[in-house]
This record gives C-alpha cells, sequence and structure tokens, in this order.
C-alpha cells in the first residue's frame, strides 16, 4: 500500500489530473485545485495500474461485497475495469447534476440486502457519493463504505461518517502534492 | 473470390455469433413480443443488455468479440476507442482494457460550465477513433457521436457494435464515410437460434416478416 502511494502519485502528476486555478465546488466551496481523471482512461498502461491500485484497495480493505456501484459516466470506465479485475458485479448510478434527467437514475441491476461499494475517481465535499448513498439506499442496499482514487480531504470523509459511511483512499491530495515537492 | 484469411474469418464470426446468442439467452438478453423501440417502431425481439454489467465473465468474453472483429476488419494498430454513453461506455472501456487502446467519450449532455466539451479524454487532431455502441439500429446515435468526435479533431471511420438489427444503420453510417462493423447481424443470430429451437415457435413467423421488413427499406 505504502510503495504504491509514490508509484500512482506519479501516474497522475506526469498526466496532469492535477490542475492549479480557481475552481468552484459543491456547497459554494472554492479550490485552488482542480482534480481531472477524465483523461487517465486515454493512458491503457496507466489507467490499468492505477485500477489495479483501485482494485488491491478493494481486495484487502473491504471485507466481503455483493457489487461494485459508479458514480457518473466519469466513475464508469474505473468501475467497469475494477470489475473486471476482481471478476464482481458493477452497476451505475447517475450523477446528482442539473443535465441529467433522473428518468433512469441506475444502469445495471442492484437487489435489496446487497452490499455494495461505492466507487468514484474523486471525493472532495463528498456530496456527490453522499447522494449516491442515498439512492442506493432507497433501493434497498447496503452501503458502509466508499473507495476512491483520490480523497481531496474537503470534507467527505466526515460527511460521510455522519451516514456510516467510511471512505477509504488509495491516496489524498495532500500526499501527491508533498511528492510534487519533494520530487 | 475471398482469401484463405478471409474465408477463416468468415467461419470464426459465425462461431462468434453463435457464441454470443448463447450469452444473450443466458443473460435473458433476447425478448420476444411486442416492443416499442426509442424510435416509436414496434418490433417483435427486443435485445436488453441490463443485466451484463452483473457477469463481469460474459462483459469480457463479449468484448473480446469487439476485439476480434477489429482486429480482423480494421486493424487496431494507432486505434483509440470511442464510448458512446449510456451502454457503450463500458463495453469500449473493457475493450480498451483488453486491447490496451486509449479510450475517449463522448459526453451524453456537454459541460454547462466551463466549455461545452463533448469528448472527455485525450483527442487530438487527425487521430483514428472507433465509436464503440451495444447495437445499432437506424445509426442515429453513432451518427450523433461521430459529429462530435470529428467536430474535436478525430478521424472517424469505423463504428462496431455488437448486433446490427439492420434497420437502415450500416446505410446511414456508409452515407457519413462510416463502416459499420457487427460482432453478428440480427438475421444470422435469429435464424441460428431458430435452428435450434430458440425462438417461440408462434413469433418466428412475425419476427421473419419484420426482419424482411426492414431490411427492405
Amino acid at each position: 500500500m505504502s510503495d504504491r502511494v509514490p508509484r500512482i502519485a506519479e501516474i497522475l502528476r506526469r498526466r496532469n489530473v492535477v490542475k492549479q486555478g480557481s475552481y468552484l465546488l459543491h456547497l459554494g466551496n472554492s479550490s485552488e485545485f482542480y482534480v481531472d481523471m477524465r483523461t487517465l482512461p486515454s493512458y491503457p498502461d496507466d489507467f490499468d495500474e492505477v485500477t489495479s491500485a483501485l482494485a488491491d484497495l478493494l481486495r484487502t480493505g473491504v471485507g466481503e461485497f455483493d457489487r461494485l456501484v459508479g458514480i457518473g459516466d466519469g466513475a464508469a470506465p474505473f468501475t467497469v475495469a475494477v470489475s473486471l479485475k476482481l471478476q464482481k458485479p458493477y452497476a451505475i448510478v447517475k450523477k446528482m447534476e442539473a443535465e441529467n434527467s433522473f428518468r433512469d437514475p441506475l444502469v445495471g441491476e442492484l437487489h435489496p440486502g446487497e452490499r455494495v461499494i461505492l466507487l468514484d475517481d474523486v471525493a472532495s465535499t463528498g456530496v456527490t457519493l453522499a447522494c449516491a448513498a442515498a439512492m442506493v439506499r432507497a433501493l434497498g442496499a447496503h452501503v458502509d463504505t466508499a473507495v476512491v482514487l483520490v480523497d481531496r480531504e474537503l470534507g467527505a470523509s466526515k460527511l460521510l461518517s455522519t451516514m456510516g459511511i467510511g471512505l477509504l483512499s488509495v491516496l489524498r491530495l495532500s500526499d501527491m502534492l508533498n511528492a510534487r515537492k519533494s520530487s | 473470390m475471398y482469401g484463405l484469411e478471409t474465408k477463416l474469418w468468415i467461419e470464426k464470426k459465425s462461431v462468434l455469433g453463435k457464441e454470443l446468442a448463447t450469452i444473450l439467452v443466458g443473460l435473458g438478453a433476447l425478448r420476444f413480443g411486442d416492443f416499442t423501440l426509442t424510435s416509436g417502431r414496434r418490433s417483435p425481439y427486443y435485445i436488453d443488455l441490463r443485466l451484463l454489467p452483473s457477469y463481469p465473465s460474459a462483459l469480457e468474453r463479449i468484448a473480446d468479440m469487439y476485439v476480434a472483429v477489429m482486429e480482423n476488419e480494421i486493424g487496431v494498430s494507432g486505434l483509440k476507442v470511442a464510448g458512446i454513453p449510456t451502454a457503450g461506455l463500458p463495453l469500449a472501456t473493457a475493450v480498451s482494457l483488453r486491447a490496451r487502446l486509449p479510450l475517449i467519450y463522448v459526453r451524453e449532455t456537454p459541460k454547462l460550465h466551463g466549455e461545452m466539451k463533448m469528448i472527455e479524454g485525450v483527442l487530438s487532431e487527425g487521430d483514428e477513433v472507433v465509436l464503440i455502441d451495444d447495437l445499432a439500429t437506424t445509426g442515429g446515435s453513432l451518427l450523433k457521436a461521430a459529429s462530435a468526435v470529428r467536430a474535436s479533431g478525430g478521424h472517424v471511420a469505423h463504428a462496431v457494435v455488437l448486433i446490427d438489427r439492420e434497420e437502415g444503420g450500416s446505410e446511414n453510417l456508409a452515407s457519413a464515410g462510416i463502416e459499420l462493423h457487427a460482432v453478428s447481424r440480427i438475421s444470422d443470430l435469429l435464424s441460428w437460434l431458430e435452428a435450434v429451437g430458440g425462438i417461440p415457435a408462434d413469433k418466428v413467423d412475425t419476427i421473419k416478416e419484420y426482419l424482411k421488413e426492414v431490411r427492405g427499406k
């Protein structure tokens, strides 16, 4: 786990997923960093390595579960990759965004009583994960764990804990920024 | 006449088509009855891949079928794969992982904030992009995706689907300069299924009529 952090941080840095500027987040917060993971699947080897790290975290850190639930199209490639690596079923819930219609909030199946793990590329304030958790619970499944590649440490962990959900991440944004400084 | 390589591929492809039919039956993805398609047209059969995410081994096998079609009919070197949400994106992801090809995808709706970006991922001027979707009916969503990719500088000459429903998609795409490839045409898939008794006897005639009608257009 600890050996992996610098390696994954190096990939994310090389692929320029952390951008500097002024960005508006949920809840009226703003940040000088923006993490955009959507280009990563365009680099097959790096994408494979990063999703292998996610799969390892799920293998060792969450216990038995029934299904991965990815959040939005952005998380779909990550979710599918991890699903194939672990040979676990997945589903995708639509992201709570003004531009989405909720005619079909779920792609795939979800069975009442299943234990699902939420999966996203990035956790910021946690609002998106919390909405997805509420939706998944409304459909009758159990959620006690969310897994992300990068935790930006902007409150997601705290917000999710109020819902009884633990947040696991491959790395934190501070790990990346520290690695950047030291290199 | 065709060369040996082509003949072997035609044979291999018919085997893949049968395996696909077997997978679809196993998933309960092929249904016979009276359905209304998104276009409003009524169809006596329906392909529903909603259960595929629950069966990773089936998804993997299906991804390999796309890769086989791409290798034999297009050539994969230097290609990028573009997923079309919602159904095409997981398939394109699996294809990109199996063939180690870069993945991009077409947004369902442009971002409201920032630039009106329709493509996610790395796409450069002149990149050769193959579109991936689950089914082709009239080709409408593939054409829309092709426009988005082309508007961002990508070059699109091929689209690959699991099943061509043979309702004009191939022709519509051809007139936009795109060749449609399918693991199986619906007529081949259903006639094999009929031969092994996989279609309810009372539905066979209706389906044949329907296919004749849509293919004749």
